[in-house]
């Protein structure tokens, strides 16, 4: 199966985006180091990074049990442990699939609609019911939460219109799974 | 839509990751009197003496310097990635004999054309199109904004057998793939609905 030509997970950009910020960081300071020591050994080049930070020689003393090198121990892995993490699981999917015939035009033919879709679908069918007065829809690709404010005490009978009415807007579309849908109501006088 | 650096971002995250681990886990299991065992002698209450002598090394800050420059190019070319690309397909050759003239068209052309195409359906609100692959074998990358009480149906189907049909006899081959997400744009029905008397 060649690759999907919709892209349903994330790319993963946020953390990419820090860790080489990070490294760049990471390469400003060594360079910086560098230089400073060559600078303060007028110049030559056989210098050592000692020579331009006085501090570094304090790592000698310090001990590998001692609580500073532990902790660092401890983030390196933990940073580690989440970076592998995002990197290895695929991630939320963002596309519901949607079942369409392949026209004989069109070798290969995706149709998928994103579950911010979803939410607005969501969103305005339950806007269409009578005694709604505001509406917000959450999706994952396989469901939809909406909830809605209402001034009506009693509104069991609004819940059940509003559950309907994006259910069957749900079902009138061809999703390859039709998401399920869940309903909350708020009371909110107006 | 436009593609995203995703398998290189997940293969650097994975090769960090590693590194960062390891590190730490040595670290810690140095720390914790646990590496005693493969190396003898390194037990937690000795110093860290050699890793300062290697800062400590004749040229250890040239060789500082040329790491710095290394890292810092691959930092900047991994931000560099992250920018969505395109991949609109190259100028497209649609003559069969380059002796007797030659017909180019650029992808731009045709996926502005086709968004055009597109938004002649009443129900869509907004087209983005971009052409990719060949002359020969071309794919089409569709994103459009539909309204909210549309027939999704009637739109998916007006575009598989009106828009592509067009798009197909246009370039005079079948397209090869086809990749359509469907958006939703909300309007404010109670605004657009209500009335001033």
């Amino acid at each position: 199966m060649s690759a999907k030509l919709l892209r349903a997970r994330p790319a993963r950009v946020v953390p990419a985006v820090i860790v080489a910020i990070l490294i760049l960081a990471l390469a400003v300071g060594l360079g910086w180091v560098g230089i400073a020591a060559i600078l303060a050994s007028n110049g030559a080049m056989d210098s050592a990074l000692t020579g331009g930070v006085p501090g570094l020689d304090g790592i000698g003393s310090q001990q590998w049990g001692s609580p500073v090198i532990i902790t660092i121990g401890i983030a390196l892995a933990l940073v580690g442990l989440i970076l592998v993490i995002a990197a290895v699981s695929p991630g939320h999917k963002r596309l519901t699939g949607y079942r369409a015939e392949t026209p004989d035009h069109i070798d290969r033919f995706e149709v998928a609609l994103p579950t911010s879709a979803l939410s607005n679908l969501a969103a305005a069918a339950a806007d269409s019911v009578d005694g709604v007065s505001s509406v917000r829809a959450a999706s994952n690709a396989t469901s939809t939460n909406i909830t809605f404010t209402t001034p009506v005490r009693d509104n069991a009978q609004i819940r059940n219109d509003v559950d309907s009415a994006v259910t069957e807007r749900f079902a009138s579309i061809a999703f390859d799974r039709t998401p399920t849908v869940k309903v909350h109501a708020q009371r909110r006088p107006a | 839509m436009r593609r995203m650096a995703a398998g290189a971002n997940r293969t650097g995250l994975i090769i960090i990751g590693l590194l960062c681990l390891l590190a730490g886990l040595a670290a810690l299991a140095i720390s914790f009197g646990l590496a005693e065992s493969v190396i003898p002698g390194l037990s937690s209450d000795k110093d860290l003496k050699p890793v300062a002598e290697v800062v400590g090394l004749q040229f250890s800050a040239l060789i500082a310097i040329v790491a710095a420059v290394i890292l810092a190019v691959i930092a900047v070319r991994w931000l560099a990635a992250q920018v969505p690309r395109k991949d609109s397909a190259k100028p497209l050759r649609m003559q069969q004999d380059a002796r007797t003239g030659i017909t180019t068209v650029t992808a731009n052309v045709i996926a502005a054309a086709v968004a055009d195409d597109l938004e002649a359906t009443p129900e869509v609100v907004d087209a983005q199109v971009i052409l990719r692959g060949t002359a020969r074998a071309p794919e089409l990358m569709v994103h459009v904004d539909v309204d909210e009480r549309a027939d999704i149906d009637a739109v998916v189907a007006d575009i598989s057998n009106r828009v592509t049909r067009n798009c197909s006899q246009a370039l005079g081959s079948r397209l090869s793939a086809v990749g359509l997400e469907l958006g939703i744009a909300r309007t404010h029905q109670r605004k657009q609905r209500s009335v001033q008397l």
